[in-house]
């Protein structure tokens, strides 16, 4: 009985590999996620097990059928690892349209490089990369990878969707933990629980999807992982290069945060007396706080440099003033630093810079984060300073960090406190036009533009003023932007106050401004009108319409 | 008493001596404040930056080894010039680089002070395997400071010295660049941009070596007050326009050898001498891989014509550029499907000759690469490779590197001159130039209805250049079907078809109408009759012009429209006729406009003979267009009858 028992056992196993077998043909991909879809995600394994408090490991499996060249960015495989992330195995395959080998890559094909940002000076940050794109499609890309976490502080989010017009047959995400190391998790566009095993000590959660069907892009689309299923999850306990903390509640991160920063307000007492001496006349706390930031603006640029735990940490506040330059945590603690000196309180703030897909909840403490500013309480009001912008007026943050949750540390304490928002009054673009026409339909034009508030950002006009001559020219003609006309002159002024105003001038000439009808001249009133948007008709709009404030056309 | 006067005026001759000093022959830190002041010799007052000096010097170390030694001081006056503060320097994992100073000034109470780049804060970036870069960023950088670094770095070889630019994208006061080689290494210089050099000076001076004693030639070119390069629209790349300075290794000879020539007498010797090389030699005679794919290419093909097409169908639809790709095995790139563009086009050569083609690799200079130096016969004068057959008389010159290319169409890219035939026994030149323009046809017929509206089908072929721009454009044509609308937000599309024929032509048929609300003010029709494809903005904006343009390719349009006025309407205004054109038989426009048996009839031909046009000609290209703009904006009025 036993042989037979082993035979069943086996015939069990082929059984199953036959099953979740044929992901690597076309033909097998049901008909359903083929609609509206450059790319089938055949299978997306991805588990994360966390082993101790400074230790996880992360594996991804993929299996992706490209079926047309808008989706080969599928095809380039890049993996991102650092001195605390390390690379234990990555391989990659490629198949063409009937599931045949054509391409197979071990891991020391894999290209290797660095990667530092744009805007960084240096980090530890490195890639593996392999381009598998093909110019025959449809086809299909395999790649496998393992990272090995020197620490735990996050637990990758789990995106269901990574893109547009891209259908979803398998997707799987397995977090393993010992108990007492148990993460968080939130869902958001999904309600499905994960399926927990306990064994032991150990405990697996399980999320499973299946047959998720492609969505056509759509224009004013905030993404797709704004309306799709997202798992994001977080440790409690959590550990970063001896730095150790508690993420369950956000005070326990303003007191890692404390930690991180604690003997780093090293400032000369040289620099203290300047200070002092820079806002002893002043009347308020408002232009003391005014005085001080500009004080810094003047003498410092921004400068990204992440290393290890550098990456939190800022540097101390004497380097930033003796070097003039820093990132965002650096800039800010010192600006708190220069302001603690005349006696004014600064709290160290977390906020998310750019567009988040994923809002801050003040119900799910984890880091949710990527960019440092202060938060400046005044007897009735507050200011907040963005310190990595040299130019922008005290008080004003603008697009990149307006109207949303900052977590405002102050000592051991955190609080989410949303920053200011720019609307109405506070976003503004005023445009009047003298037109003077001629017979011919020529014409002579002043306009007086003013931006205010976050219009400041419309087109990147606040950036204009005080560029060279030939720059400036550009950005004219794009925002006078008719179809002939010539420049006379033009210029910019801007009143820097908490809510900037800039304004500018020009007089040009227009050809053809009127075309001459039979009896009369035609003009089209909206020449000038900067902002032109058409919407297409839909009679299936899936995803939220989303306008950015400023920024187009 | 005589003697501490002659001291004095020694004393004062010295000083003043230095005093007089010109700032690029001071030292690194050597700044006065005079220094921070904005110099008198540059125009452009708003220019963010002024590089002060710009001094490279590339000699040999001791093991004969290509050294660059750098010193640059700039003037900052603007924050938006800030990243010239952060430098990079990338050098090969197995070469050096040495004493890396660099700071900034700023006039605190009156005087200088100097912040220095501390060793601790220079980075190495490991970029590749091969590569490596230090990276580090200048402390205390202000508006108004000045900066200034230096570092030795290994850089290029005997062969290829490091191309230098006097002009930048900020104004500088003084470049220099000195080239001081052993004379054994012999170079021609190559310089090019539209500003003359302020000073050329050679020295010979005697060095030892080993025992050895040689001499060393050295050669120093300076420009002095150089304005910022602005690129404008329309030109063939600022390569061809920026001043620079590059230079090639023309012959060598070591004490007691021959002398080597690597820069033949004529272009056809280098053919020759090409065409012996290994690599040639493998592409004429045609590769064994390639029988089993000629054989599915070829099935039910007769006409050889048709077998050369296919070859090169074959080749553009499988083979995709790939510039990672160092290799350049032809075994390698014929599995990978994948290499360089002249890679490709070695394949498409080398399959044709297996076929049995009389086909030829035709090396080129590409636009961008600038136009081919007729006094130098290097090799490195050529940047590119395309393919020629010859066949029954005919020549095809082809490119299946791109895709969608029409078969005997060039890139506008090569069309620069002439090409090299790659040849033992046959060298010899091809004229490259256009077959093909970008031609369209269309013919539309327009229904004015009763209520007022518009009913219209639209015939248009896109051929040669415009097809295939279109075809680059959208991968996709239904992408492009969608902007089509996208562009016409009044015109209700009730069909739009659009098929590839031939891979060379693009036929659409559009069926369209437009609401009487959009056209119709108090029983009046107003509408411009281009109704599509408008030329509605003046390509040409800038009213002051330095470079000639360079267009894409020329241009062969013809739009006929046939507008049905239905009883009950009048006409009551058309557009004039109008006819333009460019001087020396460059273009010309013709637009009409007439009532013919109750139709109005419009005929709208634009064409471009010519891709380049002087400085001179760009005012009257500029006056073209803005006609041509005004024109197609006019209105047909058409005014119910009452």
């Amino acid at each position: 009985m036993k042989v037979f028992h082993i035979f069943f056992i086996c015939l069990l196993l082929s059984v199953k590999a036959l099953a979740s077998g044929d992901i690597y043909t076309v033909k097998s991909i049901p008909e359903e996620l083929l609609k509206d879809a450059t790319a089938v995600i055949r299978l997306d394994n991805g588990s994360f097990e966390i082993e101790k408090l400074e230790r996880a490991n992360f594996k991804k499996h993929m299996v992706i059928t490209i079926l047309d060249e808008r989706a080969d960015h599928f095809a380039e495989v890049l993996l991102g690892y650092d001195k605390l992330i390390k690379v234990k195995s990555i391989y990659a395959n490629v198949y063409d349209k009937n599931g045949k080998l054509i391409k197979k890559l071990k891991s020391n094909d894999f290209e290797d490089y660095s990667n530092i940002s744009g805007a960084s000076l240096y980090e530890d940050s490195r890639v593996k990369y392999a381009d598998l794109v093909q110019k025959e499609h449809p086809y299909t890309i395999e790649f496998e990878y393992e990272l090995q976490y020197k620490y735990l502080y996050s637990v990758p989010n789990w995106y269901l969707v990574p893109d547009f017009n891209t259908s979803i047959q398998n997707s799987n995400y397995t977090v393993t933990y010992p108990l007492e190391l148990k993460p968080r998790y939130k869902l958001t566009h999904t309600s499905q629980q994960p399926e927990i095993t306990t064994n032991k000590d150990v405990e697996v959660m399980k999320w499973q999807f299946e047959s998720f069907q492609a969505i056509d892009e759509e224009p004013l689309s905030r993404g797709v992982s704004s309306f799709t299923p997202v798992l994001q999850l977080a440790p409690s306990k959590f550990s970063y290069e001896g730095y150790s903390g508690d993420m369950s509640t956000w005070n326990g991160m303003a007191k890692w945060q404390q930690a991180l920063n604690e003997g780093l307000n090293d400032l000369s007492e040289e620099t203290k007396i300047k200070m002092r001496k820079l806002v002893a006349d002043l009347p308020d706390k408002k232009s003391k706080v005014e005085a001080i930031y500009q004080y810094m603006q003047n003498r410092t640029r921004y400068i990204s440099i992440q290393l290890g735990v550098g990456g939190f940490q800022p540097f101390s506040a004497a380097t930033v003033d003796e070097v003039g330059y820093g990132d965002c945590k650096g800039l800010s603690f010192y600006t708190k630093c220069l302001l603690e000196a005349v006696g004014i309180e600064a709290n160290y703030s977390w906020v998310f810079g750019g567009r988040n897909s994923l809002e801050v909840d003040p119900d799910f403490p984890y880091d949710n984060f990527n960019h440092i500013i202060l938060h400046v309480p005044l007897e009735n009001d507050t200011l907040w300073l963005e310190c990595t912008n040299q130019k922008i007026p005290a008080g004003y943050l603008g697009g990149f960090t307006d109207d949303r949750y900052a977590l405002v540390m102050k000592n051991d304490q955190a609080q989410l406190i949303r920053t200011p928002n720019y609307l109405n009054d506070r976003n503004k673009i005023i445009l009047k036009a003298a037109i003077n026409l001629d017979v011919t339909g020529n014409a002579v034009s002043t306009i007086n533009s003013s931006f205010i508030g976050q219009g400041t950002e419309y087109m990147g006009v606040r950036s204009y003023p005080g560029l060279p001559l030939s720059d400036q020219e550009k950005w004219v003609r794009r925002y006078i932007g008719i179809p002939d006309f010539s420049i006379k002159d033009f210029s910019f002024d801007e009143a820097k106050q908490e809510l900037p105003e800039l304004y500018f001038t020009a007089n040009f000439s227009i050809r053809g401004a009127a075309s001459k009808l039979a009896d009369k001249y035609a003009v089209a009133p909206t020449l000038l009108d900067p902002l032109k948007i058409s919407l297409k008709k839909s009679n299936s709009r899936k995803s939220p319409v989303y306008l950015p404030i400023v920024g187009f056309p | 008493m005589r003697q501490p006067i002659l001291l004095l005026s020694i004393l004062l001759l010295i000083s003043f001596h230095s005093y007089s000093q010109a700032p690029e022959e001071r030292k690194f830190g050597d700044i006065k404040t005079a220094d921070f002041d904005f110099p008198t010799s540059i125009s452009d007052s708003t220019a963010g930056a002024v590089i002060l000096f710009d001094k490279g010097k590339i000699s040999t170390d001791h093991n004969f080894e290509t050294i660059l030694t750098h010193h640059v001081r700039i003037l900052l006056l603007n924050s938006n010039e800030f990243d010239r503060a952060t430098i990079k320097i990338p050098y090969g994992v197995k070469d050096y680089i040495k004493k890396i100073k660099g700071s900034s000034y700023n006039i605190i109470n009156g005087k200088v002070v100097e912040s220095e780049v501390s060793k601790k804060d220079i980075f190495t970036e490991k970029v590749s395997d091969e590569v490596r870069q230090e990276r580090f960023t200048i402390p205390n950088v202000k508006e108004g400071s000045i900066i200034e670094y230096s570092y030795i770095v290994s850089h290029g070889n005997l062969s290829s010295l490091a191309t230098w630019y006097f002009q930048t994208s900020v104004p500088v006061v003084y470049s220099e660049y000195v080239v001081k080689m052993p004379s054994f290494f012999n170079y021609v210089q190559l310089l090019s941009g539209t500003l003359p050099l302020s000073d050329v000076s050679f020295n010979t001076e005697n060095a030892q070596r080993n025992g050895y004693s040689y001499q060393v030639v050295e050669k120093k070119f300076i420009s002095r007050n150089v304005p910022a390069f602005v690129s404008e629209p329309f030109i063939t790349g600022k390569e061809n326009y920026i001043s620079k300075i590059k230079f090639d290794l023309s012959d060598y000879q070591f004490p007691g050898g021959h002398r080597v020539n690597l820069i033949p007498p004529t272009y056809f010797e280098l053919s020759k001498k090409l065409a012996a090389d290994e690599y040639y030699k493998g592409v004429y005679s045609g590769n064994n891989f390639f029988k089993n794919e000629l054989e599915t290419i070829f099935s039910g093909l007769d006409s050889d014509l048709d077998k050369i097409k296919a070859i090169y169908y074959f080749v553009q639809e499988n083979y995709s550029i790939d510039t990672d790709i160092m290799s350049s095995s032809m075994r390698k790139i014929f599995n990978e499907k994948k290499g360089w563009r002249q890679d490709i086009n070695m394949i498409l050569t080398s399959m044709l000759n297996k076929a049995g083609y009389e086909s030829y690799i035709v090396r080129l200079s590409t636009r961008s690469n600038g136009p081919l130096n007729e006094i130098y016969k290097s090799a490195k004068n050529f940047n590119y490779s395309i393919c020629l057959v010859r066949l029954e008389g005919n020549d095809y010159l082809l490119d299946a590197s791109e895709d969608y290319l029409p078969f005997n169409t060039l890139r506008p890219e090569t069309i620069n001159g002439k090409g090299l035939i790659i040849s033992e026994e046959n060298p010899g030149w091809v004229d490259l130039k256009y077959d093909a323009s970008s031609k369209e046809r269309a013919y539309s017929t327009i229904k004015i209805l009763e209520t007022g509206g518009i009913n219209g089908v639209v015939q248009l072929q896109k051929s040669d250049y415009s097809a295939y721009y279109l075809k680059k454009e959208f991968d996709k044509l239904d992408k492009y079907i969608d902007k089509f609308q996208d562009d016409l937000p009044v015109w209700e599309i009730t069909d739009h078809q659009i098929t590839d024929h031939n891979k060379h032509d693009l036929k659409e048929t559009i069926n369209f109408e437009i609401s009487e609300s959009e056209i119709m003010l108090d029983d009046k029709v107003y509408f411009s009759p281009i109704l599509f494809n408008k030329v509605s903005s003046n390509p040409f904006k800038l009213d002051k012009r330095l470079f000639p343009v360079t267009l894409q390719c020329p241009i062969d349009n013809n739009y006929t429209y046939r507008i049905e006025v239905p009883e009950g309407f009048e006409v009551e205004q058309l557009p004039k006729d109008l006819l333009i054109a460019l001087p020396n038989e460059g273009g010309k426009y013709l637009y009409r406009c007439q009532l013919m048996n109750g139709a109005i009839m419009v005929n709208s031909t634009l064409s471009i003979n010519k891709d380049f046009f002087t400085v001179e000609e760009y005012f009257y290209l500029k006056e073209f267009y803005a006609q041509i703009v005004e024109k197609q904006a006019e209105q047909i009025v058409i005014a119910k009858r009452g």
